[in-house]
């Protein structure tokens, strides 16, 4: 109840911020219920015939006309038509069509409609951006209804995009989770489009979606329709490995109050925290429709619980952003970094820094010294602090959203929305991050007609106190025991036991409990004393707080010729121009003098022709430019021929491409290690003086000559991809059969390269050169692979309905690569097969109340590799599953269910946290 | 509520239960801990002090390690450690010469065992052990052949305060034979749980004075001391002789020309000036007399200049530790202290006799002959007279020459 009473609150204010908008709204009313007042009103009511309950978000249209409703939440509407007798369609996806005809005003119009269970007949518009049923579609979809949502065994509906064909999902956190789709997966993916509403959900100063933290509630999500693969042509760049496009649900259909509870358990076999923790998912929506001219929508959401946690500990051997996994741990290794324990990235040659040293001052001991090989560097690392050390468990994220829709004409409405959300969630990068009290706001103002939109918006973002945890807890180091003082206590140490006699092995645990003394214990006062003062200072001021102010802003508009070319032919043609504003105060990108504005600008034309009955042909392009990179054309071309009544075959020629992101222009971040990380914006290379002191590859220098690095031009990439594939239902249309295969051909494919740039003249010739800041400096740079990398891919899908409402599904896909040149890191990072099984009933038993569903996952093994860690991910079971009661009198359900109920810990990227079980009961009010 | 669902559903979960179970059984990979790099385990065999007491032939050596108290550190597993032992011969002549004479070398074994055992000092016998082991291992072929000698740390701790600064030894090898200090090894790279045995001729136990003070109390090198004293004028620091002498972590090599050679040199010099400014032989003899008569005084007077003191002082000085067994059998030159200023000087030159491994005689010879004149390292050698007298901080041969760097 306190988050009702909370939301009703923050809805007051935002009401009041509206004022001046519904002032204007309640005159343009009053006008129209004038102009209304001439014709019948209908009203009347709409059940379901199976469950009897009332059915909500039943659409009421006029046959042959513009006008209808919605049914509200208790299957109740009314509106208003301009004569009598009139032809009703009533129709609500998950029942069959009915018409009935209204010739008098006076009675109720009470209709019945009955359940169909039938397969294949949703409707998506992402594939084409004009609306068509899913079998028609010309290139794969998938889809995600709120039915769906509900019926889901997921925790989250976020998480529902997992099960899906061909879809991997890098998990960072409970709360950050990036779908991806034929390859490349990371911890937020920047060739994954992902539009809430229409609006670009990318964190801007990090050019991906932060999962859902900033978006939808649950209770708001109507659909979500993902494209896999290459899907620029309509959507602009960045779709290279998929578009998801999550839609709310419109204030005039879904309306009425409903909430959600859910109260779960995690870590309850205590592995990763001390104690079992509760997960708590609240949310909430409010919708209501004023007038048949306005209604708006306030939704909240807050997910509370410790999260999943790094726990990788096992020992990385960094080279620049590359490494491997070695063995030895904290005790064993001097040297030691392990995964996901930070502040052990500090490193230095003992050797060279302090025993030698000694030996000038004490040369009595030089002998000795110099017999424990003075080739051989003796590498020490700091000790570093475990993830969960550092890191605080407690996970939040708190979405708010609100829309405001006004329906100027029947046919035009204009629609004003938000989103805000602020959380708490871990992501990996190079390094991992904390995001702390990240905010982002997503603001709208829309106009939609049936035939064209124009749409601006703006995404601000905010990180808050979000810091680098590796570099925050290297500096915490510092500030409790500079390094020289710490390796010059660890090096008189391990001098003095070797003389005592003991094994190097010994004298290095003697050196670090001597160096060691006095640390602080994770969690102490002194501690957290000291790391909260590393934390909140910006890392352009030698802290680890990064700054990230960067904003977005969006103008588009589309235009849909086909009713104005009298059907004859579909075109749509349509436009956007997006700006960039980087601010991030020094800290991620080079603006310590300022922000940094990117623009960019785009348009699409789409022409569609049906050839005799059987044969849709589909051709789009679409243009982009970039300010720092030339224009960029990428068409597309579909036919979809139709093989039967609801088989089709489809075939498509897509291309994707796009621009490199903000970050891969112009970040230039130091993340330790000697290593920076920089952009591919050229005014680097003057400004680190590349030209005249020349950078060489890592490899050559690991490999004991440095070999020059050439720069090239800096290019967006692309990606061509072919797909044939087929929909179609069978068996009495009682199995739907989805089967695609693809190839996709990746040009200048960015990655990055580390080059070694000398401090003292020479060229340099070790790793261990490379590493020492004072001989040498190491740059991650940007770059394009000349070569051609290719990936290629099939997936089947069977849904099959069987007897009293039970379905099963199962899904088989597999992904590949080639021709990756050696040296590169293509971060393909995915299994070659994954396979998703479902079997659910929504509707069981005599009353039809109960539901279940149970999910299985099952991915095989593969090696994964990111700039952060490169290691063999093992391979992946899930099982998650649900079970529910709907109590109809109440309009209420009941869940109860688990995600990965076998509690197998897994993780799906290197360095990620480990997923365990989470088991949750929920309450659902007027959930639809 | 939970019943009746679970009972409603019984028959829909059954074949589910079954997927379940075959899942369950398919678990995913726990993550791997980091695996441990295995610590180094000791060797097979026995540890130092139980090898050396599982030797009959080292018995009373193995008496030396009981008494030093030393056998636990010798036994401790987890370290390694070179142990220089000493068979029972050679324990013989080390008790010998360390009870004066009152055990005498026929004395029956026992007499040996209770010396040891009883009259010798714990402290003594834990130094000898101390500075008979050096920590890690150092097998004969990591002995190198290299002039003069390897400085390797003992575990005689010479600062309480700080466990860095530890006497040395010094193990060599040459054409000749192998040593530690000056005493030949007689049998090396026994194996051991926790290091290396290497055995020597006899003990060689650890200095216990400083150069300074040995130079000091020798009778004839007074002039050595007035002439060091002079050289030192107008320097601080370690870049006074004295300091460096006095200096406990030096390492240090004194060619110590006793006071005759002074004397012939104070002579030399002074009649060649007078009869150089004279003519008169017999006015140079009687002023080079006086100046003689005078003793090392005179090394402090005008007569002298502080810097060609200085100079010779450094040019009979080397930074590293000579014993006479380091130097060669076919004569070579060598730096000294002097080419720390004069990088280029081609230095002393050395030359060494051996019986057998034993060294027993040096030449040195300077660059410069006295009187002067004559083609470089022309001039008579001079000889030691008393050789491998070893301080904490380095060693000194006494020589019957004063050699002149010019």
């Amino acid at each position: 109840m306190l988050i009702l009473l909370h939301i009703l609150k923050q809805k007051n204010q935002v009401m009041k911020k509206f004022t001046s908008f519904l002032v204007v709204l309640l005159v343009a009313n009053l006008i129209s219920v004038a102009a209304m007042a001439q014709g019948a009103t209908i009203s009347g009511n709409v059940k379901n015939s199976s469950t009897k309950e009332g059915a909500s978000a039943v659409s009421i249209t006029v046959k042959g006309g513009n006008t209808g409703t919605f049914t509200d939440d208790k299957g109740n509407f009314r509106f208003s038509v301009k004569s009598l007798p009139v032809t009703l369609i009533i129709s609500s996806v998950g029942y069959e069509l009915q018409e009935i005809t209204v010739s008098s005003a006076d009675q109720a119009v009470i209709v019945d409609l009955k359940p169909s269970n039938s397969l294949g007949q949703e409707i998506v518009v992402s594939a084409t951006r004009v609306a068509q049923r899913i079998l028609e579609s010309p290139v794969s979809v998938e889809r995600v209804s709120s039915a769906n949502i509900r019926n889901a065994p997921a925790a989250t509906y976020y998480d529902v995009v997992g099960t899906l064909k061909g879809v991997d999902v890098t998990t960072s956190s409970l709360t950050f989770k990036t779908p991806s789709t034929r390859g490349f997966n990371g911890s937020g993916s920047v060739r994954v489009n992902q539009l809430v509403d229409g609006m670009d959900n990318q964190a801007p100063g990090l050019n991906f979606s932060v999962g859902s933290v900033v978006g939808l509630s649950e209770l708001d999500v109507d659909n979500m329709e993902l494209l896999p693969g290459a899907s620029s042509a309509l959507y602009g760049p960045g779709g290279m490995n998929g578009t998801l496009l999550i839609n709310s649900k419109n204030p005039f259909k879904y309306q009425g109050l409903s909430f959600q509870v859910k109260a779960g358990v995690m870590h309850f076999d205590k592995r990763q925290r001390a104690q079992a923790s509760p997960y708590h998912n609240w949310s909430m929506r409010w919708a209501k429709k004023i007038s048949e001219k306005f209604a708006f929508k306030i939704t909240t959401e807050l997910v509370q619980a410790k999260d999943w946690a790094g726990v990788d500990e096992r020992n990385y051997l960094r080279a620049g952003t590359a490494g491997t996994i070695i063995g030895g741990d904290r005790a064993s290794d001097p040297n030691y970094d392990g995964v996901n324990v930070y502040g052990d990235e500090t490193t230095i040659d003992l050797m060279r820094n302090v025993l030698l040293p000694i030996s000038k001052q004490a040369p009595f001991l030089a002998p000795f010294i110099y017999s424990l090989d003075t080739n051989k560097a003796i590498n020490v690392s700091r000790t570093g602090y475990t993830e969960r050390q550092i890191v605080n468990p407690n996970t939040v994220n708190y979405k708010l959203g609100a829309s405001f829709n006004y329906k100027i004409t029947p046919k035009i409405e204009a629609i004003l929305s938000g989103y805000w959300g602020t959380g708490n969630t871990v992501y990996t990068g190079s390094e991992r991050y904390s995001l702390k009290g990240l905010k982002m706001g997503q603001y709208k103002l829309e106009l939609l007609s049936k035939n064209w939109l124009l749409r601006a918006y703006t995404t601000q973002e905010n990180a808050g106190e979000s810091f680098n945890a590796t570099v925050t807890t290297r500096l915490y180091n510092e500030k409790w025991k500079a390094s020289p003082t710490w390796y010059g206590t660890y090096g008189q140490t391990y001098l003095a036991a070797l003389l005592g006699g003991a094994v190097s092995y010994n004298a290095h645990t003697a050196a670090r409990a001597a160096a060691d003394q006095g640390r602080p214990a994770a969690g102490s006062a002194q501690f957290n004393k000291l790391f909260d003062e590393v934390r909140k200072v910006p890392i352009s001021k030698g802290g680890g707080l990064f700054v990230d102010k960067t904003d977005l802003y969006n103008f588009e508009g589309q235009y849909n010729l086909t009713e104005a070319l009298d059907n004859k032919v579909e075109v749509l043609i349509g436009g956007n121009y997006k700006k960039y504003v980087l601010n991030s105060e020094g800290t991620l990108f080079a603006d310590s003098a300022g922000t940094i504005g990117i623009s960019e600008y785009g348009g699409y034309l789409q022409v569609a022709k049906e050839f005799l009955d059987r044969v849709k042909v589909t051709v789009s392009g679409r243009y982009d430019k970039n300010e720092n990179f030339k224009g960029r054309f990428t068409p597309r071309a579909t036919a979809v021929i139709k093989l039967a009544k609801n088989n089709n075959l489809r075939l498509s020629y897509q291309t994707a491409y796009r621009f490199p992101s903000t970050q891969q222009q112009w970040i230039n971040l130091d993340i330790g290690s000697n290593v920076r990380l920089l952009g591919g914006n050229a005014n680097f290379r003057n400004f680190y003086n590349m030209i005249s002191n020349p950078v060489y590859t890592l490899e050559s220098v690991t490999a004991g000559a440095g070999v020059k690095f050439n720069f090239d031009d800096y290019k967006p990439e692309s990606v061509v991809s072919f797909e044939v594939g087929y929909k179609g239902l069978v068996l009495q249309d009682k199995l739907l059969i989805d089967l695609y295969g693809y190839t996709g051909e990746y040009t200048d494919f960015i990655t990055r390269r580390v080059v070694v740039q000398s401090k003292i003249g020479a060229v340099p010739s070790s790793l261990n050169e490379a590493r020492d800041a004072n001989r040498a400096r190491m740059f991650s740079l940007p770059v394009n692979i000349s070569d051609k990398v290719k990936t290629f891919g099939y997936g089947i899908g069977l849904d099959y309905r069987l007897p009293k409402n039970f379905s099963i599904g199962v899904n088989l896909s597999s992904d590949e690569i080639d021709n990756v040149p050696t040296g590169f890191a293509a971060n393909f990072n995915v299994p070659k097969y994954r396979l998703n099984a479902t079997l659910a009933n929504s509707a069981l038993g005599k009353s039809k109340r109960y539901g279940f569903s149970v999910s299985y996952r099952w991915q095989d093994e593969f090696y994964y590799e990111s700039d952060f860690v490169n290691s063999m991910l093992p391979a992946v079971h899930t099982l998650d599953a649900q079970v529910s009661y709907k109590l109809p009198k109440t309009k209420s359900i009941l869940k109860i269910g688990a995600n990965n109920m076998l509690n197998q810990y897994y993780y799906n990227a290197a360095g990620n946290s480990q997923i365990g079980g989470l088991y949750y009961v929920s309450f659902g009010y007027n959930v639809y | 509520m939970l019943s009746v669902i679970k009972g409603r559903l019984k028959t829909a979960m059954l074949p589910l239960l079954g997927a379940v179970m075959v899942i369950g059984s398919s678990c995913n990979k726990d993550l791997e801990v980091p695996a441990p790099i295995v610590a180094p385990t000791p060797g097979a065999g026995l540890t130092l002090a139980s090898a050396i007491a599982a030797n009959p032939n080292d018995s009373l050596f193995s008496r030396l390690i009981v008494r030093s108290g030393q056998a636990a550190v010798l036994n401790n597993a987890a370290n390694e450690y070179t142990l220089f032992a000493v068979d029972n011969a050679g324990m013989k002549v080390f008790v010998n010469a360390a009870s004066g004479g009152a055990v005498p070398l026929a004395a029956p074994d026992a007499t040996f065992s209770a010396f040891i055992s009883n009259t010798l000092p714990v402290a003594s016998a834990a130094g000898i052990i101390q500075y008979l082991t050096l920590p890690q291992k150092l097998s004969s072929s990591q002995i190198p052949t290299t002039f003069p000698n390897l400085q390797r740390p003992t575990l005689i701790k010479l600062d309480p305060t700080n466990p860095l600064v530890v006497m040395s030894a010094f193990p060599s090898k040459n054409a000749v034979g192998a040593y530690f200090n000056n005493v030949p090894i007689t049998g090396v790279d026994v194996p051991a749980a926790n290091g290396i045995i290497h055995h020597i001729f006899t003990v060689s136990p650890p200095p216990s004075s400083l150069l300074k003070s040995m130079i000091a109390a020798e009778p004839t090198l007074s002039y050595l001391r007035a002439a060091i004293t002079r050289a030192d004028s107008g320097q601080v620091g370690l870049n006074r002789f004295d300091s460096a002498l006095n200096f406990g972590v030096a390492n240090l090599t004194v060619y110590a020309p006793n006071d005759a050679a002074f004397q012939t040199l104070v002579y030399g010099l002074v009649y060649s000036q007078v009869f150089a400014a004279t003519g008169n032989a017999a006015t140079a003899n009687t002023q080079a007399n006086n100046a003689v008569a005078a003793g090392p005084a005179f090394l402090g007077t005008n007569n002298v200049t502080t810097q060609l003191v200085r100079g010779i002082i450094a040019y009979h000085l080397m930074g590293v530790r000579v014993f006479n067994c380091n130097m060669p059998t076919t004569a070579a030159n060598f730096p000294t202290l002097l080419n720390g200023a004069i990088a280029l000087h081609p230095g002393l030159r050395l030359q060494a006799s051996f019986t057998g491994p034993a060294a027993t005689a040096f030449t040195a010879t300077g660059l410069g002959t006295f009187p002067p004149g004559g083609a470089p390292y022309s001039g008579g050698a001079a000889n030691a007279t008393k050789r491998d007298q070893h301080g904490v901080n380095g060693v000194y041969h006494i020589i019957d020459r004063v050699l002149l760097p010019q």
